[in-house]
């Protein structure tokens, strides 16, 4: 049976309460940039609820919702190759660590990015919806468009990969 | 050592957007949402689509076959339609006895119309 528009609108306000937060992380452990991830996030969400207007149906709004950020994201990074985590980091991203105390760092994402950046991207994609954004294998599979089975064998792959990076920062 | 990635996991877990980011996001969003609200109609075409082609065919089958029927000729396929669904079924109509046999009179005169028809198509 089809929606009511009323019963859409209140169910994607939902969805933007619920997991906002998480799909800006998502974008923004990608992209290294607050604000850039912050428009990414608009934009998804505009993306989505324009795919409803066009009277199209959606099973799982939040995997939906990774999808077309996740695809904007690799709009994104297709047109600004040159801006990488590294040039972020060189330019002053950084705050010298004794400025602010370690929760504001977490806080802002200075201590994840740098242990994200040493990650296999196609990795860390998976470690970050599975561990952080808590998709199962099964959604992380929709949004990217793999089987379940690559899923998982990369979200082992990558916890090892993880594990070794933050030995080796001797992260905490 | 073990639990560095424990650590790690519940660290990026605390990235959000700010109180203020998320209130200015969620006005951008109702905005947008207000300016483009949904279709009131268009969403329900989408599930009447389906069963309104199947209708519409089943309509023009049921219309326009004993109609293509009503001229064809012995020895094609329309013709068995004519003989033997279209005009029992218009017989069915027919109320009284005696319109009945003026019936059954056009149905001859029809037969012999259509051997002359078919007569004619071959030459004789």
């Amino acid at each position: 049976m089809k929606k009511d528009p009323s019963q859409i609108e209140q169910e994607f306000l939902q969805g933007y309460e619920q997991w906002s937060d998480a799909i800006f992380r998502h974008c923004f452990f990608r992209i290294g940039d607050r604000e850039t991830a912050k428009d990414i996030v608009q934009e998804a969400f505009i993306k989505t609820w324009n795919y409803f207007r066009k009277g199209n149906e959606i099973d799982n709004l939040r995997a939906f919702l990774y999808r077309v950020a996740n695809n904007l994201i690799i709009d994104w990074s297709r047109k600004k190759k040159e801006t990488s985590l590294d040039m972020l980091m060189n330019q002053g991203f950084d705050v010298p660590v004794h400025e602010k105390n370690r929760l504001d760092l977490i806080i802002e994402g200075r201590q994840i990015l740098p242990v994200l950046e040493k990650l296999d991207p196609k990795y860390r994609d998976v470690i970050l919806m599975r561990y952080i954004d808590d998709l199962t294998p099964k959604e992380i599979a929709q949004v990217i468009d793999e089987t379940e089975n690559v899923i998982s064998v990369r979200i082992h792959r990558g916890i090892a990969q993880l594990r070794k990076i933050l030995q080796e920062k001797n992260y905490g | 050592m073990a639990d560095n990635f424990e650590q790690f996991i519940t660290d990026a877990k605390r990235v959000k957007l700010t109180h203020e980011e998320k209130t200015l996001l969620r006005r951008l969003l109702s905005a947008s949402l207000h300016a483009n609200p949904l279709p009131k109609f268009i969403s329900n075409w989408h599930s009447f689509r389906f069963p309104a082609v199947v209708s519409l065919a089943i309509i023009l089958f049921l219309v326009g076959v004993p109609l293509l029927a009503e001229k064809s000729l012995p020895g094609t396929p329309l013709y068995t339609v004519k003989l033997n669904v279209t005009e029992p079924i218009e017989r069915t109509f027919v109320v009284s006895d005696e319109d009945k046999v003026q019936f059954d009179i056009g149905i001859a005169e029809r037969r012999q119309a259509e051997a002359e028809s078919l007569a004619a198509q071959n030459g004789f």
